[in-house]
């Protein structure tokens, strides 16, 4: 695999005539916050609270004034969304548009050239091979984008490799015509297929996917609380998951992975971020391409591992 | 309710929930000792494909070897004990002694290089490499197992439970895994 900074000037050398860029670049904003602030989860018992706390130190008149309490409260918070996330996004996208739409299919192609891959900006993986996986419930929206496919030459056992960024979701609309939708899985959504199949199942934090799986407890605490993994082979799991595998794996615990080994096909999902995604760099006015470097780094340390683990199945 | 419903209802629940509560442990015991039973017949199938593989690596390398007597007797030896074995404490003691014999063996190898280089030597040396990370992943789960059962056996209230029907710690056995010859994972 490249460099990083081979990667890094390639970036430069295509952008550094780019005016449009510059000019959006200089109105970039670092977002303050990367995720829900954890103090929104008291909102639901906040009237309740409200509520008591008036009874209790002003009696029931005081009553009357929580709906005025609540009104400014909720416009505080409102404001400090808009603060936090909506203006950092809006002031940003252009920039990241622009590196979506020019330059994000020649830098993955410049970090995949000693592969044998294709890439497709508007594809996505298919409902089926989605479906086949049994990771995740209902669902009645699905879209997705940056569909990669890699094949990766392996011994006797050669891996197929493809993944996308993937949204999906279940929109509700009740009998009064309200509507709400809840997201299934937002994130990157892929498999790993290669030619011989095992009679190993394992899955990792996919609760209930395998009936009559046995739950794999390892020696590592902070492990087991991280990924609860299941598998009809209790031997093989851990011959599997070594110490030094399970420390690797905790590099990237947080992030909501799923994982499943069955028959000929490794499915990961790793909710949160998209693949390929720009960003703001830290010291300077600029677009930050760096994710791409780690996340194509991510894929290539995981094929390797992955190479490994067959080594010892088979 | 009249108050002799609730006097015997009162009586029943007395009763009647301690029992459960012990019915509900000593079936836990009973799963968790299984489990150790079961895991430490594993280590044993593991620990015995070792065993079987020791006379091919023996033939192997006295092909090669004509000075290393002493260290192929020995392994020789351990191996044929270790299948006389009366008890487990026995046999995980020769298998210990067992791999520090072959490591004799793989040292002597290492000054070998048309037999480091063999086919038969590679093909043997690969089959025993799989044994032992067999070995070592079948060692996690016993000791896992046991850490799980003795757990239960010195917490309360299980251990009061332990006491009325005997329940025991089990012991860790310390199993010897020539880490040498294991894969090695690569990050």
């Amino acid at each position: 695999m490249k460099s990083k900074q081979e990667f890094l000037d390639y970036y430069k050398s295509l952008t550094e005539h780019d005016t449009e860029l510059k000019e959006r670049e200089k109105t970039l904003v670092k977002p303050k916050l990367t995720e829900k602030p954890k103090f929104l989860i008291i909102l639901p018992f906040l009237v309740p609270i409200m509520a008591f706390a008036a009874i209790a130190f002003g009696g029931f008149e005081l009553l009357a004034v929580l709906p005025f309490l609540m009104f400014f409260i909720f416009i505080g918070l409102f404001v400090f969304l808009i603060i936090n996330f909506a203006i950092p996004y809006l002031k940003n996208y252009r920039a990241f548009k622009i590196i979506n739409d020019k330059y994000k299919e020649p830098l993955i192609k410049f970090l995949m050239e000693d592969k044998i891959y294709s890439y497709n900006k508007k594809e996505y993986i298919n409902k089926k091979d989605f479906n086949k996986s049994k990771m995740f419930g209902y669902y009645n929206r699905y879209k997705g984008e940056d569909l990669t496919t890699v094949y990766i030459p392996n011994k006797n056992n050669d891996l197929f490799l493809r993944f996308s960024d993937l949204t999906v979701e279940e929109h509700e609309t009740d009998k009064d015509g309200k509507s709400s939708t809840h997201t299934v899985f937002h994130g990157v959504f892929g498999f790993i297929e290669f030619s011989k199949t095992y009679d190993l199942s394992l899955s990792i934090n996919c609760n209930g996917w395998f009936s009559g799986n046995e739950r794999v407890e390892l020696e590592s605490i902070e492990f087991n609380k991280n990924y609860k993994v299941h598998s009809n082979d209790q031997i093989l799991s851990r011959v599997i998951l070594t110490p030094k595998r399970m420390e690797y794996m905790m590099k990237y615990k947080g992030k909501h992975s799923k994982i499943i080994l069955v028959g000929n096909r490794i499915y990961f999902a790793f909710a949160g971020s998209d693949m390929f995604a720009p960003s703001v760099a830290e010291h300077a006015q600029e677009v930050s391409v760096d994710d791409f470097y780690e996340d194509v780094k991510n894929m290539n340390d995981m094929i390797e591992q992955v190479k490994q683990v067959l080594e010892v199945l088979d | 309710m009249g108050p002799y419903t609730i006097v015997f209802l009162f009586f029943i629940l007395l009763f009647f929930v301690p029992v459960l509560i012990l019915v509900g442990i000593y079936n836990k015991f009973v799963k968790y000792k299984n489990k150790v039973a079961e895991s430490l017949s594993l280590v044993d199938v593991y620990l015995k494909m070792r065993f079987d593989l020791v006379p091919n690596l023996v033939e192997v390398v006295k092909g090669y070897t004509k000075h290393e007597k002493e260290v192929l007797e020995k392994v020789v030896m351990l191996r044929n004990l270790s299948t006389k074995a009366e008890n487990e404490k026995e046999k995980i003691n020769l298998a210990n002694q067992l791999v520090d014999s072959m490591k004799q063996i793989f040292v002597v190898v290492e000054n070998y290089p048309d037999l480091k280089a063999s086919n038969l030597y590679s093909n043997l040396f690969k089959e025993l490499s799989e044994i032992e990370e067999k070995i070592a992943a079948s060692r996690r789960f016993y000791n896992s197992n046991v850490n799980s059962y003795n757990t239960l056996t010195d917490t309360f209230p299980s251990n009061v439970v332990a006491g009325m029907f005997n329940f025991k710690r089990e012991e860790l056995f310390k199993i010897e895994v020539n880490e040498k010859i294991l894969p090695q994972v690569k990050l």
